[in-house]
């Protein structure tokens, strides 16, 4: 018995001190999620790249597969979501990208600008050509942004399409414009989930949607792993403020843990459309710093 | 070379501006490109094996707005597999490196971080496995007519 009581002392004591240190509630762990479709989880699945994040199926050229598979993601978040190459000789090659438009290291404002800045980077190239000025589009009912450069031999296209705040970027290389084109068309095939031109076929993603207005309840992550690096960490907000999904896109495992257990006891206003609370997408920025700095 | 063929923004970096005196990269030179430079710039190398980088402002006596060419953005990627050694320091995991400075490579004998090959080709295919940021460039390369990657081997001999 006094065993217990000393414990519980203890205990209160330490609660007491993390809470003042902190400034924020502590409670007890969350409860598990379910998981739900995160970028990196694309696949191929009977001759089709399929990513359910972005409702994306995109059936793979007769006689191509997936190559070397990409690093993780950037601190930026920026994802390799896949490599595709011909079966036999090398002769061209399909590279699917994805940048996190809450993270960029340099922030681009939406597609159309992201292609304008490529467009520009490789202008400044020695030997480059911009064979194809940046250009609006549709492909499978979506906007997309394209731009053809060459240099070296090589020939090239980017089209990036806005989807849940990612840029999500097919780069196209070819040894010949003939395959440039044939690879082009290839994009026709492409499918999207929901409505065309939607912002989302998920929830809606909103930049800056955990400020004090909308955060009722935080709890603080246990600072660990390395001081100074930046996490970035996208949520799904319930229809009734609570967090349905933690995402967190670069960290350590211990790292990765304590924001996910801190996170899952946020509370927030509910996000509100046409009178109706609708869940909702954002983004957040960790960066730990050794106590007492 | 090893980042895939993205804009400046898409890159996996750690930026070195923490050093006392800021870099600015740029892909320009102040003399006309080789073939082979322009091969190297073409492919994707020049994303991290930045070849120009300028000095900011510093207190220290010409040190300010002095340009020099590392071939190297100074920052931390991810290298794959294939190269991966399993060490970790500091915040790099066991399969991430600083780019290189290809200063003088020409002057080498052995290449990459633990001396594995002699051979320029070797090395940059080297560059290429699951897991690495320059798989894409490697691609663009080995997809190069055998006078283009010639070209960029004499290119880089000539450092």
């Amino acid at each position: 018995m006094r065993r217990d009581v000393l414990y519980l002392g203890a205990a209160t004591c330490l609660a007491g001190w993390l809470a003042w240190h902190s400034s924020v509630v502590i409670s007890p762990r969350g409860a598990a999620m379910p998981a739900l479709p995160v970028p990196e989880d694309g696949t191929v699945v009977e001759g089709a790249y399929r990513s359910e994040y972005f409702g994306l199926t995109y059936p793979l050229p007769r006689g191509w597969m997936a190559g070397a598979s990409g690093p993780a993601p950037s601190p930026s978040a920026d994802y390799v979501l896949g490599t595709f190459v011909p079966e036999g000789e090398l002769t061209a090659n399909i590279l699917i990208t994805a940048q996190d438009l809450f993270f960029a290291a340099e922030p681009t404002k939406d597609a159309a600008a992201m292609a304008d800045d490529f467009r520009r980077s490789m202008s400044e190239i020695a030997g480059m050509t911009i064979d194809r000025e940046p250009s609006q589009l549709r492909i499978a009912g979506r906007a997309v942004h394209r731009v053809d450069f060459s240099g070296v031999g090589l020939h090239r296209a980017m089209f990036v399409f806005e989807i849940r705040c990612h840029l999500l970027r097919f780069n196209l290389t070819a040894r010949d414009p003939e395959m440039l084109a044939s690879l082009a068309r290839s994009l026709d095939d492409l499918s999207f989930a929901g409505t065309p031109d939607a912002a989302s076929s998920g929830p809606v993603c909103l930049k800056g949607y955990s400020g004090a207005e909308t955060l009722l309840q935080k709890v603080a992550p246990l600072p660990v792993g390395p001081a100074f690096t930046p996490i970035p960490v996208r949520i799904i907000i319930a229809a009734d403020g609570g967090v349905k999904q933690v995402h967190v896109i670069r960290a350590t495992p211990d790292q990765r843990r304590s924001i996910e257990d801190a996170l899952r006891q946020w509370k927030f206003r509910p996000y509100v459309v046409d009178g109706r609370a609708a869940e909702v997408e954002t983004g957040l920025l960790f960066r730990f710093t050794p106590s007492g700095r | 070379m090893l980042a895939p063929p993205t804009p400046a923004s898409g890159l996996s970096t750690r930026s070195a501006t923490a050093t006392p005196v800021a870099l600015v990269g740029s892909a320009r030179s102040s003399t006309p490109a080789s073939r082979g430079q322009q091969v190297f710039a073409n492919v994707g190398c020049q994303a991290c094996h930045v070849l120009s980088l300028t000095t900011g402002k510093s207190v220290m006596t010409g040190q300010s707005n002095v340009t020099f060419q590392p071939l190297s953005d100074f920052a931390v990627h991810d290298m794959g597999t294939g190269l991966a050694d399993g060490v970790s320091q500091g915040n790099a995991g066991g399969s991430e490196f600083r780019t290189a400075p290809l200063w003088g490579v020409g002057q080498r004998t052995y290449f990459l971080h633990d001396g594995r090959t002699n051979d320029l080709n070797a090395a940059i295919q080297q560059h290429a496995s699951d897991g690495s940021e320059a798989n894409g460039v490697i691609q663009n390369f080995n997809m190069l007519g055998a006078a283009d990657k010639q070209s960029v081997l004499n290119y880089l001999r000539s450092l």
